[in-house]
């Protein structure tokens, strides 16, 4: 500090001092992460001000008579006397069942679709991807109207309606398929399920640990599920056989009886499925890609088959990779879901646009979809990512 | 030198720091708390046009600009379209004609904004346009919280129900259990549930999002029944595809499900321009009434058959001509009846080729039992 030169003014040597504080990257990037926090408190502030004044985040609303029907139903039985609540939850059950439904699908499918693609057969190979590029290029709110109008509104009428060896019936108002109806003692039934599959579940743990133990080949698996399914069959017999298969019946306007899916859930389960396997099935080659080939090559020289090698040696080690993407990929769908709108399926967001619509409380219910869907990607990310906590210790990769 | 510079520089770094928060609050704060005080709101500035005080001249300000704005629909066919030449047409768009003969003598000093069902009244609000004539109901809640002022309507709509011919649908109690689809968005689907919660029938509800989508289902047969305002049944089923059997394979059903009487809607607190919008309107059903038409209207106002006629058409008889007070020349109304019509002229060449009957319907003349009825032209 002595070297500062005889004869600068204060206000001069001020000034230097402002300048090199200036140039000193620390000062700058406290001065720049103090702005750009100010900015975006400033924001989020001033946006919330905004909505605020144009509503008051109040559900009481929600209370009044819905006034509306909702056809297509899961589990719920919303009609026009219900609260918008009840209604808004029938949107819910819709949207979690076309989630789920379409998850195992373009799981399953995207699976196969994507081993196919690294199939050594050319066929196989080619077709697996020109089905991933002809998806991947498409927009998926244009393939929704496609499967709706182009595939599933070509059944035939209800007037010239198809039937499967006369259980099942489909038209373009519904696909009935023949379903267990519960009979007394169907409680019974359930609980006595669940004591088969805790028992399978011992039966697996201790033939799994002798396997490990003895070296000897034990069958987990087909122990377990040989006992679930003589629990099963006695439980049912005993219970006094409480479901009865229920054929559908045509009627004038739809059917009854049975399972009835309505043409707006296929074709948006039938959109969604193929478009996600797509993306699915990049993931799966990738993910299989990324394993050394001298796991595969090691395998082969131990002499184990190409299913053998796969399901081994290879898949295993490929999921600890797929599953993060995959994870997002099913959150993907749950989002893609609320496009059910365009054809006129019931979910969510078709029933919260109804009942904007209806009572104008625009914010709020945005605000209510918004947690809906975000409630709803937690839970998928904690099911699909929390198996990856158990695959990382047990290699040891967590220490 | 350069480590001792550093050092100093650390809690002046954080009092800039500090600072910069402070000032940023600062800053934002006008907008935050006084959002609809006199401080140029973001809101203010993204309107196109400046907000007029209470009261505002809408006739002073559509004079000086020499032509008329008038919000209309752009895909209602006999309502309001764009024809092939590319002008708009319709029922709705002739008022539109008829105002502009009424202010300015020339049925085209107008100007036609298409609007959709959802921005059609914030257009009327930012003053874009100057009357909305849009296939508008008029109700209560639009009337008082919307700060809409509704002149008499032009006509009287109801929902109905449309279904295919031959699958022997007469009623409403042929519908039960069957599939009964709608657009999203307007309060159609409430009218339903209304109509059908007191009955026995049970209907499927489907509720569609885009028309397009929605005649594609029909057509396909997903649906039994296609519920809307019966105008708009009309003009669907006039332009309903020949490959799933044209207009006559489908009937409308007689059952009414709910009131709209389609009318002009002005911002409210303009008196003068309600008045003006108002009396053109009913200045074209007392023609009607009086016999007025297109093709009389100048030998009617050179030899007036009753005084009546001469006060509407503000021929000048005996001393001067009868001024209506609305700002207006006197003779406004022949403008109004030679450039456009009667009521009754814009019905038929709009309306009839629809197919919707006016004989019988609340749309005749109140002679004729309808409710088109004109207070007296004094």
């Amino acid at each position: 500090m002595t070297a500062l030169p005889v004869g600068r003014s204060p206000l001069a040597s001020a000034l230097a001092r402002v300048l090199a504080w200036t140039r000193d990257v620390r000062v700058r990037r406290v001065v720049l992460e103090a702005v750009t926090l100010g900015l975006v408190a400033a924001l989020v502030i001033y946006i919330g001000m905004r909505a605020r004044e144009a509503s008051s985040l109040n559900f009481d609303f929600m209370q009044e008579r819905a006034g509306f029907g909702i056809g297509d139903q899961f589990l719920t039985q919303a009609d026009g006397s219900s609260t918008r609540w009840h209604a808004y939850f029938a949107g819910v059950m819709n949207t979690l069942r076309i989630t789920i439904f379409g998850i195992l699908l373009s799981l399953g499918l995207g699976l196969g679709i994507g081993v196919a693609r690294l199939s050594t057969n050319w066929l196989a190979a080619k077709l697996a991807f020109l089905y991933v590029e002809a998806i991947r290029n498409t927009p998926l709110l244009v393939f929704v109207v496609f499967c709706y109008t182009a595939v599933v509104l070509r059944l035939p009428r209800i007037q010239e309606s198809a039937s499967l060896f006369g259980v099942a019936h489909f038209s373009n108002r519904a696909i009935a398929l023949p379903w267990p109806r519960p009979q007394d003692g169907a409680g019974a039934f359930a609980l006595a399920l669940l004591g088969g599959l805790v028992v399978a579940w011992g039966v697996w743990r201790v033939l799994a640990r002798r396997e490990v133990l003895t070296g000897r080949p034990s069958y987990p698996w087909r122990g377990a599920l040989a006992v679930f399914v003589a629990a099963a069959l006695v439980a049912f017999v005993a219970t006094g056989m409480p479901l009865r298969m229920e054929a559908p019946e045509v009627t004038r306007f739809s059917y009854a009886a049975g399972l009835r899916l309505s043409p707006e859930f296929v074709g948006l389960l039938l959109a969604l499925s193929l478009f996600n396997a797509a993306f699915v099935a990049e993931i799966v080659r990738g993910a299989i890609e990324a394993v050394p080939r001298g796991e595969r090559e090691a395998a082969a020289a131990l002499g184990l088959s190409g299913w053998q090698q796969l399901h081994l040696i290879v898949l295993p080690q490929a999921l600890r990779t797929m599953l993060p993407p995959l994870a997002t990929q099913c959150q993907n769908l749950a989002k893609m879901s609320s496009v059910g709108i365009v054809i006129a399926f019931p979910d969510l967001m078709t029933v919260g646009g109804t009942v904007i619509n209806n009572s104008g409380e625009a914010i709020p219910v945005f605000v209510l979809m918004m947690a809906t869907y975000f409630a709803l990607n937690l839970v998928i990310a904690f099911l699909l990512v929390g198996p990856q906590w158990r695959f990382n210790w047990s290699t040891g990769r967590r220490a | 030198m350069r480590l001792g510079l550093a050092r100093s520089a650390r809690p002046v770094g954080w009092l800039l720091a500090a600072l910069s928060i402070v000032l940023v609050a600062c800053s934002s704060s006008p907008d935050v708390t006084d959002g609809a005080g006199a401080t140029a709101t973001p809101e203010s500035q993204i309107a196109s046009a400046p907000r007029a005080p209470e009261g505002a001249d809408t006739l002073a300000e559509v004079r000086r600009r020499g032509f008329l704005r008038v919000g209309v629909n752009d895909q209602l066919p006999g309502f309001g379209y764009i024809r092939s030449d590319g002008s708009f047409g319709g029922f709705d768009v002739d008022f539109g004609h008829a105002l502009a003969a009424a202010i300015f003598g020339d049925r085209d000093a107008v100007q036609f904004v298409a609007l959709s069902a959802s921005s059609r009244f914030e257009a009327l609000d930012a003053r874009e346009i100057d009357v909305l004539i849009r296939n508008t109901t008029w109700s209560l809640s639009r009337d008082t919280s919307l700060g809409l002022s509704f002149a008499v309507p032009t006509f009287y709509d109801g929902q109905g129900l449309m279904v295919r011919a031959r699958d022997d649908i007469h009623g409403l109690d042929d519908l039960q259990g069957a599939v009964v689809c709608s657009l999203s968005g307007t309060t159609t689907q409430l009218n339903q549930e209304d109509t059908f919660g007191g009955t026995t029938v049970r209907y499927q509800p489907l509720n569609f999002d885009r028309a397009e989508t929605l005649q594609e289902a029909f057509v396909a047969g997903r649906c039994d029944a296609w519920t809307a305002d019966r105008s708009q049944l009309a003009s669907r089923r006039a332009a309903y595809p020949a490959r799933a059997g044209g207009p006559e394979s489908l009937v409308i059903l007689p059952d009414t499900l709910s009131k709209e009487p389609l009318a002009p809607a002005m911002r409210s607190g303009e008196e003068q321009w309600s008045d003006l919008v108002n009396w053109v309107v009913l200045g074209m059903i007392a023609a009607e009434e009086l016999g007025v038409s297109s093709h009389n209207v100048r030998e009617m106002a050179a030899a007036p058959t009753s005084a009546e006629v001469a006060r509407l058409l503000g021929a000048a008889t005996e001393g001067l001509p009868f001024d209506a007070g609305l700002g207006l020349t006197p003779d406004f109304m022949q403008d109004v009846i030679e450039q456009v019509g009667n009521y009754g002229e814009v019905y038929d060449r709009n309306i009839t080729p629809l197919g919707i009957p006016r004989e019988g319907s609340p749309n005749a003349l109140w002679t004729q039992g309808g409710l088109m009825y004109a207070p007296p032209y004094r």
